[in-house]
């Protein structure tokens, strides 16, 4: 065990990340052998449910990413899912509704997703109100936001084939699946943000001793605030992903994916105790959560399975995240 | 050392210990000892890039906490990073004085690390689970004991850089147990468990 941790290569992308990869590679080939023996005439084993299973996992992906950075600081942000939803309806209403040219409605997605963030990473870092319940506030606003602008109507974005539809090619384009590239992209920026640039640095060291590293001069408020702006971000772009798979937005929905990317984040590695996070891990993490629920699908169960699942994924991850900490300690 | 330098030494808040060192510098002129003193302190408090007060050592013990997580993978770079922090902390600049300078420096590291465990009793630092919940008393104490011992055995190791440590390693490891009555047992088991865990792996 100790030599293969020493390699070169296990070492430069992580063991336990090399485990997760093999997770997700015998949940397939669980899902694959189960699908047909459960759900007869189904098979799990094809490019569409593949394409399905990303087209999950690039949203989730991305809110995964924005909640690391979150978590980093020592915070959470349980807001993600209504913001994201919050994001799509407004800006979609303002595509179908208004009639204003689709790059900008994209722009406004991503301006909504930033404003939660600002007013989210206001409240924790300048007022200091716990980030448990400043985003379950948060979570109230956007839901209500939604309903309100959209007069609790869904939205539906431009189909393929219409005119304006080319802001589906984000997430796949002749069979491609782009929206994994840019998934991968987007948790590039992110890695090189939190590990290699001073403002990362600051948000993994608030996370560790929050007042050392104010005491020894840097903003804190300034850059844990950053944190959720960042993650707001973040949440802008899921928004335009998950419109780009589905193309409707239901108003008063979107918290069960606040459990989806909590769990990604914490299954990829990242510490709910701050100043430890793993972007790549994030990413790993929600492409496990968009399989699980490609396979409860698959096999026929309904999608209250999923929530099921997901709900014991994001015990078994924190439990497995204290403990491992009490260990370490 | 003069009873001044003591004060000195035991001293936290910047302000005055720049007061005490002026203090000094008045009654026995411009000594080694004090020259360094006063080199540090520009070093420790003054930003050298917007002239802000700082305390960049303090900054430099929690940069390096944060580089040990990452210390296996990036091996080249953080060796690098590392060199750079304890540069920061004056550990070269001592070097020139000699004896009496490892003397000053010694004093001066022992100064920052008190100053951290200080911030150890922070509301935030006892938090844990999304600040949810708070550490019992001797989960904190290992928590403390876990940053001790990777900024004296842990970083080090990892990064084959026990020599370049050696100075703040020292100070950090006396000064744990200074403040705390059972910190050489604390640190004695952090090894025995970090032992322990690598025979397991084997």
């Amino acid at each position: 065990m100790e030599k293969i941790k020493n390699n070169k290569f296990v070492k430069i992308v992580g063991f336990n990340r090399l485990v997760l990869m093999g997770v997700i590679v015998l949940l397939y080939i669980l899902f694959a052998v189960l699908t047909p023996i459960l759900h007869s005439g189904a098979t799990f084993v094809s490019y569409e449910r593949i394409m399905s299973a990303l087209n999950y996992a690039y949203f989730i992906g991305f809110m995964a990413l924005g909640v690391t950075f979150v978590i980093a600081t020592g915070g959470i942000d349980f807001s993600v899912g209504p913001v994201m939803f919050a994001s799509a309806l407004i800006s979609g209403f303002c595509l179908t509704k208004y009639n204003i040219p689709l790059p900008v409605c994209l722009l406004i997605s991503l301006l909504v997703g930033l404003l939660f963030g600002v007013l989210n990473g206001y409240f924790v870092a300048y007022r200091f109100l716990p980030s448990f319940i400043t985003s379950m506030a948060s979570m109230q606003i956007a839901k209500g936001i939604g309903s309100v602008f959209t007069k609790t109507q869904s939205v539906t974005w431009p189909g393929s084939g219409s005119a304006n539809s080319w802001y589906r090619y984000l997430v796949k384009w002749n069979n491609i699946p782009t929206g994994f590239i840019l998934l991968c992209l987007v948790a590039v920026i992110c890695a090189v943000v939190l590990h290699k640039t001073k403002a990362g640095r600051y948000m993994l060291c608030i996370g560790s001793n929050k007042e050392a590293v104010r005491l020894s001069g840097v903003n804190t408020k300034k850059w844990e605030m950053l944190a959720y702006v960042i993650c707001g971000l973040l949440v802008g772009i899921a928004a335009i992903f998950y419109v780009g798979a589905y193309t409707t937005v239901q108003p008063g929905l979107g918290d069960t994916f606040n459990n989806e990317a909590i769990a990604a984040c914490v299954m990829g590695g990242t510490s709910m105790a701050g100043g430890l996070a793993s972007i790549l891990g994030a990413v790993i993490g929600a492409v496990i959560v968009a399989l699980m629920q490609e396979g409860i699908l698959a096999m026929g169960f309904t999608i209250s399975y999923q929530y099921v699942l997901t709900g014991l994924i994001v015990l078994a991850a924190v439990t497995a995240d204290i403990m491992s900490r009490k260990r370490k300690n | 050392m003069t009873e001044q330098y003591t004060l000195y030494f035991e001293e936290t808040d910047a302000d005055k210990r720049k007061a005490l060192l002026d203090a000094i510098g008045k009654e026995e002129g411009d000594t080694p000892a004090c020259r360094l003193c006063g080199r540090l302190w520009e070093m420790r408090y003054v930003d050298p890039k917007s002239g802000r007060r700082v305390d960049l050592f303090l900054w430099e013990l929690v940069e390096l906490l944060c580089l040990y997580s990452t210390a296996g993978l990036m091996k080249k770079g953080n060796s690098r990073d590392a060199k750079k922090a304890l540069d920061a902390m004056g550990i070269s600049e001592a070097a020139r004085y000699g004896a009496e300078g490892e003397a000053v420096l010694y004093e001066e590291l022992c100064n920052a690390v008190r100053l951290y465990l200080r911030t150890c009793d922070s509301k935030s630092y006892h938090k844990r689970l999304l600040g949810l919940m708070e550490m019992k008393e001797a989960e904190w104490q290992q928590k403390v004991a876990r940053d001790m011992w990777r900024l004296s055995v842990g970083l080090p190791r990892r990064l084959a850089m026990e020599e370049e440590f050696s100075p703040l390693a020292k100070a950090v490891r006396d000064e744990f147990c200074r403040s705390f009555e059972n910190g050489k047992q604390l640190l004695e088991e952090r090894e025995e468990r970090e032992r322990r865990g690598k025979d397991k792996k084997q």
